[in-house]
């Protein structure tokens, strides 16, 4: 039997996901030349989201009556060689959100989380999903 | 003397070498290792460590299965092998021979285990043999050590490691003594 989680505690740890990848897109776009302005564009749109994200996950923990608490740790010292490089990054910060997303969710329901905290992790792994798609089509190309 | 700006292209970064070896411990102790596991061990988010294995991946060093369930290649947990060797030989090295506490031994071999040479490996390895050989030579230099070391008396000429200053006093200052203090600046203003 697994113990059950800490609602509060993952949703700060959502946090930090979201605060640490806001940070790492934006560092990605400022590295890129003006010339690859659709890949800037996207990360542009990754950015504001991810910032967006992570309000929504500090109005939940307050909601809950619990304290956003953000924990966070970003080294970016090595600009992607390429716009493709750049594209795979946030891909794989994006996988591993949804994954987060997904892991919370599962543990969640599991646990009989309030409504409120299930909708919102649904919502959540509904948008990751899409993030996901987006930056797979685009690697694609 | 460049040596220092080659660290920072060390072959395997620190970070990258406690994925390896946290990757490492999680096979041992549960059987599997996902990018959320090595996440949680290391109390980093998944994005960091999901980049990181990307890295390692690329270096062959982590195999990721169709299940995303992450394995060591043979290379992969060699290296954890001989960090993990080398942090356990510095810390006994410190403890055992200098006298350093536990706990900061455990700190300070953290902080060099990937960037030692084999060949200083070796030396300690040798020493540390010789140290608990039982030899009366060794036992007694163990002895002398520990008796000698409030002997300093930071007299520069008569000591033949000492230059303009002494060492031992220069070199036992924690750094963080040594950091400008914010608010004496801003008292200065």
């Amino acid at each position: 039997m697994k113990s059950p989680i800490n609602v509060v505690d993952e949703l700060n740890g959502m946090l930090a996901e979201e605060v640490e990848a806001a940070v790492r897109y934006l560092y990605l776009k400022v590295t890129m030349e003006s010339d690859n302005g659709d890949v800037i564009t996207h990360l542009q749109e990754a950015f504001e989201e991810t910032i967006e994200h992570a309000e929504w996950l500090a109005a939940m923990i307050r909601d809950l009556n619990g304290v956003p608490r953000l924990s966070v740790r970003v080294d970016c010292e090595q600009p992607p060689a390429t716009p493709d490089d750049a594209v795979h990054d946030v891909l794989t910060i994006e996988e591993a959100a949804l994954e987060g997303y997904r892991e919370l969710l599962e543990f969640a329901e599991r646990d009989g989380a309030e409504a409120k905290v299930l909708e919102f992790l649904r919502k959540q792994v509904e948008l990751e999903s899409e993030h996901v798609n987006e930056f797979r089509s685009l690697e694609k190309r | 003397m460049d040596t220092w700006k080659k660290f920072e292209q060390n072959s395997i970064t620190h970070s990258a070498a406690h994925h390896l070896m946290a990757i490492d411990s999680l096979m041992k102790q549960y059987g599997y290792a996902r990018v959320s596991d090595v996440a949680r061990y290391l109390e980093i988010t998944r994005g960091s460590v999901s980049l990181t294995i990307k890295s390692l991946k690329s270096q062959h060093l982590v195999i990721q299965d169709e299940h995303r369930f992450l394995h060591l290649s043979a290379e992969g947990q060699q290296i954890a092998d001989t960090i993990r060797a080398r942090h356990a030989l510095i810390a006994r090295f410190l403890t055992d021979v200098l006298g350093v506490a536990d706990e900061q031994a455990d700190i300070d071999a953290c902080k060099v285990e990937h960037l030692l040479s084999g060949q200083t490996s070796q030396r300690l390895i040798n020493v540390l043999r010789f140290t608990a050989s039982g030899v009366r030579e060794a036992s007694g230099f163990i002895r002398a050590l520990g008796d000698y070391e409030t002997v300093c008396d930071e007299n520069v000429e008569a000591c033949p490691y000492c230059e303009s200053e002494c060492l031992s006093r220069l070199a036992s200052r924690p750094i963080t003594d040594l950091m400008p203090n914010p608010e004496s600046k801003l008292d200065s203003k």
